[in-house]
């Protein structure tokens, strides 16, 4: 019997956790002090220990022959990817998850350079948004150093977050609240009150125009703050409001109102904002993003940022990938892609639109996946390659502060299974190169390969320069066939875990199915009883979910909680056309109807 | 027995002489700030100065994730007990002799039963495979897992965890049921505490009775005297073992009794945090406490489950099937946590507790109520502090029961 010092694998916060171990099994986790000098885990912390025995577990290398995926040795899989490498017609893309630890993103970023490949992120939205936005306008990748900033605010704006959607903020959040701090909610629902919050509700097509509204409302009550009028390109964005720009008539948050909210978050001594995934991933979220933090910068508070999600190591792959790099998503869409390698992750399941992504993936001549858990990418790998869970290998993430935190081996891997490291230097030894000595540091490797290393100690840089884009959103309007919105909601257990786990009994118990919340107007008028099923339509598709009643949401607005790999996840939306920066899965038109 | 001391630098000779009985565990540091129960090695000194242990010591008795017992085989399943690769196994088992300590005196007199013999006559368990399965007679006593090779000995053991394992030991023993697993594992256990001398900052075991020094629920309570331990032997299993290492203890002198009721006198009064038990329970069980104040505070509620985890009294527990491979499976019984939603969803879908609220009311009355009390002995808070410390959302029992004691008059 042991017990192992580890790192949740669950989610950006990266909370400390002992892993109890007996006779070569994880019986339990329990909370460690971590840096903020708390021991707390949330649901997920507390059952993140069954995943390596799960049953959809790999522990085999496959090679598809003519009757499908076939067991075969390390060796010969590892010779067949170099096989097919070497026989490329392009060079490879390597698509990476964010649940990798930082050392097996460097080695397969070494072998993908040594193949003339490159590496791209999977995740979509979320940490890259709000990453690409803090680097455009604090010249860093991080924002607030840690949860207790949050307990500690006399002013929390939070946007677009559900209250339980990451539990260790929201404790935060009540903590001020209780000490007398102020919460102001922007969402498209109206969720104040209950918690003593106050809320601005945003029309679900208007949310991009809300950092413009806050922007104007600081230049028109002259509240900016002095290090924001000495930095890079202010008066430019003066400029634009002295131009007269005009975010256009609102009654959601008119001037007055706008400038009363500014005036009270410039006044605060202790100010904090937080960006939850409604907001990072909504339409045209980085360009609203560097807007919003902007407006943050102007009101003095740019580097009070939290930006509320992201899996394990979302934050610490970017910073051993690299700025600049699209989504895997788009770039396994381009012409010319011959061999993707997948390491990590699924992207069909998290892909927007599934089903043309595997039309992709079907013509390609060679596609590797190194994985923990049998996935929807199984039908398109030519080889599969089985990789290691948090607890079964050392390894370092970085969490959403830029601490970067370590996973302790605490029991053998079953099978062949090992790290993406071993199987990156397995496959870059037949090309003669190590992808992965093992003894660096990962600073020394990060630095010898020209990565950035974890920028939390960087020095902020603020910059007003704006992206070559549109300024204000466009108003999609609403039409006869879908006149409402929906947007995604979320809840703790039901949250992403990307590939580290295929969901513990509990936190399966705890959420059964997809629902859909919507005004009781909406549903006495349509004549669907709460807790029944009703047909949810988008442009993109339908499916059938159980239907829940919430007093906050306006008639036009429906938030959808879909369960991982449910057929209403597949209905979150669309991309924005090819070349776009901003990648946004919603709000998406939508009908609902009786089943 | 007699008080007796030992010096310091001699306690690890003594649990050293216990290894050959006993499975010893003791207080462990792990990384700079947490300490944990594990076994004796060379390298890492047994730890005497610390507030608890991370995890309490139920979870060694009454672990967090267990398999009952093996499925193999859809058509024609075979159990295994953990361990055994021979299918069913459970005479081989049965017929192996009680565990013993090795040290007379208590084997003598409290024998450890594996429960073996009993259940695999008495209460045949069923897979829920027979239909499918005719050529199997499904085998008994299945509740029986695979008895460690040796009993625990646990040093360091804090008071109020002590006490909860007398809880533990209450409710798995009574109101006509008996694990006998648990209890077997409990019961053949030497409980060696360690009495506290400086109360952690979430500590409030002296609001609960369940510290800083205990009566009872000990074999051996140790007092630490700076460069000697005090040893309070209570029950023959303690004596025997200070008997197999007589050499290394002494009579305790006056001057040692002196000490000791300084420190009790000290440490009583040196706990900062208070806790408000009587009006609470008074509140609690009679009812007194508004629906919307149940409702306020279950907003702060983050619904970890922490607070049932870190308990050392909580006991709540899940059963579940684990598939381990195409046709096999492995019946876990797995903690669980009553402010889980899913909790008391019945089979229909229908949800008693669906709501936060309610599931908060249910926790707190389930633990401090007059009604519990009564069949249970005692409350069930031991004043631990774990989930002062672990709880997000300031709901745990020192500290609500302070907002009971501010909020409703």
């Amino acid at each position: 019997m042991a017990f192992h010092p580890s790192t949740c694998p669950f989610c950006s916060c990266g909370c400390a956790l002992l892993l109890h171990e007996e006779e070569g099994r994880l019986l339990g986790s329990y909370p460690r002090v971590g840096a903020d000098g708390r021991a707390a885990l949330c649901i997920r912390g507390w059952n993140c220990t069954s995943s390596g025995s799960h049953p959809d577990r790999l522990t085999a290398p496959m090679v598809r022959g003519s009757n499908g995926l076939v067991r075969v040795s390390w060796r010969k899989a590892v010779e067949e990817v170099a096989a097919r490498l070497a026989g490329a017609a392009s060079a490879p893309l390597f698509a990476v998850g964010p649940t990798l630890a930082n050392e097996d993103v460097l080695a397969v970023r070494r072998l993908a350079s040594l193949l003339g490949g490159r590496v791209c992120p999977t995740d979509l939205s979320g940490a890259p948004v709000a990453r690409f936005a803090l680097g455009q306008v604090l010249g860093r990748g991080y924002g607030i150093r840690d949860l207790e900033t949050i307990a500690g605010s006399d002013l929390i704006w939070i946007f677009g977050a559900d209250s339980d959607e990451c539990p260790q903020v929201a404790s935060r959040v009540a903590h001020a609240r209780r000490a007398g701090g102020a919460i102001v909610r922007f969402d498209v629902h109206a969720s104040g009150g209950g918690d003593g919050s106050r809320a601005v509700t945003v029309p679900p097509d208007r949310i991009g125009l809300l950092p413009l509204v806050l922007q104007k409302a600081v230049f028109d009550a002259d509240l900016s703050a002095p290090e924001a009028r000495g930095a890079a390109g202010f008066e430019g964005l003066t400029d634009r409001w002295r131009l007269g720009l005009s975010p256009g008539e609102r009654t959601w948050l008119p001037d007055e109102a706008a400038q009363a909210l500014a005036r009270e978050f410039r006044a605060a001594q202790r100010p904090v904002a937080i960006l939850g995934s409604r907001w990072l991933t909504s339409a045209q979220a980085e360009i609203h993003t560097v807007h919003l933090l902007q407006a943050l910068a102007l009101l003095g508070a740019a580097d009070r940022v939290l930006a509320a999600v992201g899996e394990a190591n979302s934050w610490g792959s970017l910073d051993v990938i690299g700025q600049g790099t699209i989504p895997a998503e788009l770039a396994c869409r381009e012409d010319g892609l011959d061999t993707l390698c997948v390491v990590g992750d699924d992207l069909v399941r998290r892909s927007p639109r599934p089903d043309t992504l595997a039309d992709t993936l079907e013509h390609l001549s060679t596609v590797v996946v190194i994985d923990r858990f049998r996935s929807d990418m199984w039908p398109f790998a030519h080889v599969v390659l089985p990789s290691c869970t948090f607890a079964e290998m050392d390894g370092t993430t970085t969490n959403v502060f830029g601490a970067v935190q370590r996973w302790h081996r605490a029991v053998s891997p079953p099978g062949d299974c090992c790290p993406e490291r071993v199987w990156a230097s397995r496959i870059g030894r037949l090309f003669g190169v190590e992808c992965w000595p093992g003894e660096e540091s990962l600073h020394q490797s990060l630095a010898a390969d020209g990565c950035a290393a974890p920028q939390a100690d960087r020095q902020t840089h603020l910059a007003f320069a704006p992206p070559a884009d549109e300024v204000a959103p466009r108003e999609t309007g609403f039409d006869g066939a879908f006149p409402m919105r929906m947007v995604l909601g979320s809840h703790a257990a039901n949250w992403s875990t990307g590939a580290v786990s295929q969901r513990e009994e509990l936190l399966r118990r705890e959420v059964l199915e997809s629902t859909l919340s919507a005004a009781p107007a909406v549903l006495e008028e349509l004549g669907i009883r709460p807790g029944s099923p009703a047909k949810l339509m988008v442009p993109g598709g339908e499916a059938t979910v159980t239907v829940r009643a919430d007093r906050r949401l306006p008639s036009a607005v429906l938030v959808l909680v879909p369960l991982a790999g449910s057929s209403p996840e597949r209905l979150r939306g669309c991309y924005p056309g090819p070349g776009r920066r901003s990648i946004g899965v919603q709000p998406v038109p939508a009908r609902l109807e009786r089943a | 027995m007699r008080p007796m001391t030992i010096p310091k630098p001699d306690l690890p000779a003594f649990l050293a002489v216990l290894t050959g009985s006993y499975l010893v565990l003791a207080p462990r540091r792990v990384g700079e700030s947490d300490v944990v129960f594990s076994e004796l090695d060379d390298d890492t000194p047994v730890e005497l100065d610390f507030v608890n242990t991370v995890a309490p010591p139920k979870t060694l008795f009454f672990p967090s994730r267990e398999t009952l017992f093996h499925i193999e085989g859809a058509r024609r399943p075979s159990l295994h007990l953990p361990g055994s690769s021979v299918a069913t196994g459970l005479e081989a088992s049965a017929s192996e002799s009680p565990v013993s300590t090795g040290l007379e005196a208590s084997a003598s007199e409290s024998p450890v039963s594996t429960g073996l013999e009993a259940s695999a006559s008495e209460s045949p368990v069923s897979t829920g495979l027979e239909s499918s399965a005719s050529e199997s007679s499904v085998s008994t006593g299945l509740q029986a897992s695979a008895p460690a090779d040796k009993p625990l000995a646990i040093f360091g053991m804090r008071s109020c965890d002590a006490t909860g394992m007398a809880f533990l030991e209450r409710f798995f023993a009574g109101r006509g049921f008996e694990d006998d697993t648990i209890l077997a594992r409990i019961r053949a256990a030497l409980t060696m505490t360690l009495a506290c001398h400086a109360p952690g900052p979430d500590c409030f075991c002296v609001c609960c009775e369940g510290g800083p020094w205990l009566t009872s629920a000990f074999d051996i309570q140790f007092s630490d005297l700076g460069d000697r331990l005090l040893a309070d032997v209570r029950t023959a299993k303690g004596e025997a073992a200070v008997g197999a290492a007589s050499t290394l203890f002494s009579p305790a002198a006056s001057e040692d009794l002196d000490a000791w009721s300084r420190q009790v006198a000290k440490v009583d009064v040196a706990f900062e945090r208070r806790s408000y038990i009587a009006g609470g329970t008074k509140r609690i069980s009679l009812g007194q406490i508004p629906q919307a104040k149940w409702e306020e505070w279950a907003e702060d509620c983050q619904d970890c489950g922490g607070c049932c985890f870190v308990c050392p009294t909580c006991s709540c527990f899940t059963v579940t099937d684990r598939q381990t491979g195409d046709d096999s499976f492995d019946r876990e019984r797995v903690w669980d946590a009553c402010l889980y939603e899913g909790f008391t969803r019945e089979a229909s879908g229908h949800n008693p507790r669906a709501a936060k609220a309610e599931r908060l009311k249910r926790r707190f009355f389930h633990k401090m109520s007059y009604q519990y009390i009564d069949v249970m002995g005692r409350h069930g808070c031991v004043g631990c502090g774990r989930c002062v410390a672990t709880c997000m959302g300031g709901l745990d029992i020192s500290t609500l029961l302070t907002r009971i004691h501010d909020e409703c008059h």
